[in-house]
């Protein structure tokens, strides 16, 4: 039993708070803190969560700058700084400290990259790294540079910087924050350092090596002169053809995992279909060429909407194995497959696949993630079928359903398969904008909110709210319970889950403030 | 007898540790006060007319902007001008150069290599060229860099006026300084953008001691061309007890020996456990003695006694004028 509040879209996003299916308590109320931003100032940019002041607690820092349908000058780029405070709302509404950003600081992330107590904001330029911090009772901030680099993205955009909060990590386990930039040719790492003369960084850069194009993307550009002017045509390549020039307009995005099981973190790209793994030992990457690993060639990649690569830990042997989505299309039919490749011992990979997985239709957002408690990852996946999608491209329809299914993960080290029939099935209708801009979640079994024991579902399927459902047993499958939670939001609003020890939270983030929402 | 000295004796420590509480020192000085700006020097002068009487001099192509808004320049190393918009079909545009390259270094014919820093310093060598000559540059571009050279032709139209910013200082001089305008850089022999015109000072600033007035033109500091207002600002903050100061007032070129002051230092807060203690600052003093026997509070505007904790009596200014003769 739920009870709506006066939903007021945009401007004040209201609870509703249901009965906690199956345990016979209710759930305890989530903290929810929400943080304005004069529209005169500027519009709510990225936000990242991090302990600024050093006492334990999560500090809100706010990018503000130009709203997307301003007039006139754009405003000052800015960074504001939230305090935890104790009690509710967690954040005031004025901010601690301001930081008004340079013309050439292109992104930025929280990091504690000095020694003064918490962390401090670390801003990025096309070419260094700069921290920036306060000292206690000081207006003024401090500034000291960390590391030159090269950054992939050189030009700054005048209407607001972009958090890389994903380049900030401790890549070699040493307990001080290393950062990760990507660079147009490769990935620097530069690991933190402190020592009696202060702190320095030591910087790796791994470059991946150049990848021969696949046949069925290579394309050929001929140029013809028509009077004059030239005109170009594209043909495609099958090998035959040489190349003088071969540009590749994307550099892979790289992600740090435990690939061999030596509790380092090892730094991973994929490459066309090839996984790229630079293995780090104790600290230290080896910059020269990268272990690479084909991956299955699953035709038209870049046409394929199912194709993705998920690495996790599936069959708890420590060392990251990968989840393959692809999809075949046969006339009106579509069906999607879904590999499971495990990592041997030794350099027996990707050989076989130990479980394929057949489903009607496009699949998205596949997600690992033990959802129903018993310590081993399930598999969740959303199927749409190409009818649906062609009844909504041809506007008969503003919806489109989705299937979400659970499937049971049943690895053991080096075997195992997803445990077949479903166990949880559920529509999901969507409007037929989903995944677009601000659609950051769509669902995710993203943490036991109700204290069964299972992982809970938190849905973002319609624009204007963000629900969370209960995980239920139901004989010896799952489904889809109760609304244990809700919060309205506006159309427009980027919904987003932030990774944090305690378990995820999560940050809704609209044109002029931000809803932080935790839960106990 | 026994219960009340107990009594006092558990009372003393707390008494003691909230004095001893002070609040965290503050890291940087409190800003100078009693700044005078006059209303007249606030707006630029009206002098657009003269401007574009001005010689039109030589024009490249490049139109350069500051660098120093840039991290660099938080830490302290910048340098270069940034090309913030390139002419079509202009010489900049025939040696390549593209907005957000740097230039570092130019090269006037046979002249030697002046570093950049501000675009006032790039301004003066464009329109000093002779139609005909050349510039030569070395560019970065995203920390590569390489030289270039440009032709420069005659300018055919005066450039658009420059933006006017006004810096502040009041923390070693106390003063407020605008950039000058065209004209008047022009008249000191800067480029356009070069000088700062004093708009502001202290009524203690040291600098009045050197003759300096609200109006005067800087144009060196420390021998160092003022090519924008921040040169000024970043000699004073670097300068130990004096800097050298040109000048320009009324059309007359001057020097002086211009003092840096220290802060004056006073006592904020005196404290015997128990027995007295006196906190002062800027607005408000506080003192108290013998356990808050006496406590004394004053302020500008009024004052405030309390005597054995609970006599209290305050004066102070009230609501209304006195009457004045006359």
């Amino acid at each position: 039993m739920t009870a709506a509040l006066g939903l007021l879209p945009g401007l004040l996003p209201s609870l509703l708070l249901g009965t906690g299916a199956g345990t016979g308590a209710p759930p305890a109320e989530p903290r929810v803190s929400f943080v304005q931003v004069d529209p005169a100032l500027g519009c709510v940019g990225d936000a990242v969560l991090a302990d600024v002041d050093g006492d334990g607690g999560r500090d809100l820092v706010l990018a503000t700058g130009e709203c997307d349908d301003a007039e006139g000058p754009p405003p000052v780029r800015r960074l504001r700084v939230h305090l935890r405070r104790a009690g509710t709302p967690a954040f005031a509404a004025r901010p601690d400290r301001q930081l008004d950003l340079v013309a050439d600081v292109v992104a930025w992330a929280v990091a504690d990259v000095q020694p003064a107590p918490g962390s401090e904001l670390v801003l990025l330029s096309a070419s260094r790294a700069v921290a920036v911090w306060w000292e206690a009772d000081a207006d003024e901030p401090r500034y000291a540079a960390l590391c030159p680099t090269r950054l992939l993205w050189q030009p700054a955009d005048r209407d607001r910087a972009f958090a890389w909060q994903a380049g900030v990590r401790d890549v070699d386990g040493d307990g001080l924050d290393d950062l990760l930039l990507p660079e147009p040719d490769g990935y620097r790492v530069a690991l933190q350092r402190r020592g009696p003369d202060g702190v320095s960084f030591e910087s790796t850069v791994l470059r991946p090596p150049p990848a021969p194009l696949e046949e069925e993307e290579r394309t050929a550009a001929r140029f013809a002169a028509r009077g004059d002017e030239l005109r170009p045509s594209f043909v495609p390549d099958r090998g035959q053809l040489r190349f003088l020039v071969e540009v590749h307009d994307r550099v892979p995005a790289p992600r740090l995992v435990d690939w061999d099981g030596d509790g380092d973190l090892d730094l991973v790209a994929l490459s066309g279909r090839r996984l790229l793994v630079w293995l780090q030992d104790g600290g230290a990457f080896d910059a020269g060429a990268p272990r690479v690993l084909e991956l299955p060639d699953r035709r038209a990649r870049l046409l394929n909407p199912s194709y993705s690569v998920q690495l996790a830990d599936l069959d708890g042997d420590d060392r990251a194995d990968v989840l393959l989505a692809s999809s075949r299309t046969d006339g009106d039919d579509v069906t999607s497959t879904l590999e499971v490749y495990l990592q041997a011992a030794g350099d027996g990979f990707l050989e076989r696949a130990a479980d394929k997985l057949r489903l009607q239709g496009f699949v998205d957002l596949p997600e690992l993630a033990d959802v129903d408690g018993d310590g081993r990852p399930d598999l969740a996946v959303g199927s749409l079928r190409p009818d649906l999608i062609g009844q909504l491209a041809s506007g008969g329809s503003s919806t489109v359903d989705m299937q979400l299914s659970v499937f049971r993960g049943l690895f053991e080290p080096g075997e195992g398969r997803f445990q077949r029939p479903v166990a949880l099935a559920h529509k999901l209708r969507l409007p037929g904008d989903f995944g677009g801009e601000g659609w950051d979640v769509v669902y995710s079994f993203f943490r036991d909110v109700d204290g069964d024991g299972r992982r809970d579902l938190l849905l973002r399927t319609e624009a204007d709210r963000v629900v969370v459902r209960s995980t239920d047993e139901r004989g010896r499958g799952l489904q889809v319970g109760d609304v244990l939670w809700e919060l309205a939001v506006a159309e427009d609003a980027r919904a987003a889950l932030v990774e944090h020890p305690d378990g995820p939270a999560l940050l809704v983030r609209e044109e002029t403030q931000i809803v932080h929402v935790e839960f106990p | 007898m026994t219960a009340r000295l107990l009594a006092l004796a558990l009372a003393l420590p707390p008494l003691g540790l909230a004095g001893g509480c002070a609040s965290a020192l503050p890291v940087e000085p409190p800003p100078l006060v009693d700044m005078e700006e006059p209303l007249e020097l606030f707006a630029e002068p009206d002098d657009e007319a003269a401007r574009r009487a001005l010689p039109l001099g030589g024009f490249t192509g490049a139109h350069v902007g500051d660098a120093r808004d840039s991290l660099d320049a938080l830490l302290g190393e910048a340098e270069g001008v940034e090309v913030v918009r390139v002419v079509e079909n202009s010489a900049a545009d025939a040696a390549g150069l593209v907005p957000g390259d740097l230039l570092v270094e130019a090269r006037a014919g046979d002249a030697p290599a002046v570093p950049l820093r501000h675009p006032s310093e790039w301004r003066a060598l464009e329109r000093d060229a002779a139609p005909g000559s050349s510039i030569a540059v070395v560019v970065d571009r995203a920390g590569v860099r390489f030289g270039a050279e440009l032709d420069v032709v005659a300018r055919v139209r005066p450039a658009g006026r420059g933006e006017v910013e006004r810096l502040r200082e009041e923390d070693r001089v106390g003063v407020v300084v605008r950039t000058a305008t065209e004209v008047e850089a022009h008249a000191a022999g800067l480029g356009p953008g070069g000088g700062a015109v004093i708009v502001g000072l202290s009524k203690r600033s040291p600098w009045r001691a050197a003759g300096l007035r609200h109006g005067d033109l800087l144009v060196e500091v420390d021998g160092r061309a003022v090519a924008h207002p921040q040169v000024v600002l970043d000699a004073i903050r670097a300068g130990e007890d004096e800097l050298d100061v040109v000048y320009v007032r009324d059309g007359q070129r001057a020097e002086t020996v211009a003092a840096l002051s220290d802060r004056e230092r006073t006592v904020r807060e005196v404290y015997v456990p128990g027995l007295f203690s006196r906190e002062r600052s800027r607005d408000r003093t506080t003192t108290s003695a013998v356990l808050g026997i006496f406590k004394k509070e004053h302020t500008p505007a009024a004052s405030r006694y309390r005597i054995l904790w609970i006599f209290r009596f305050g004066t102070g200014d009230t609501d209304r004028l006195e009457e004045v003769d006359g």
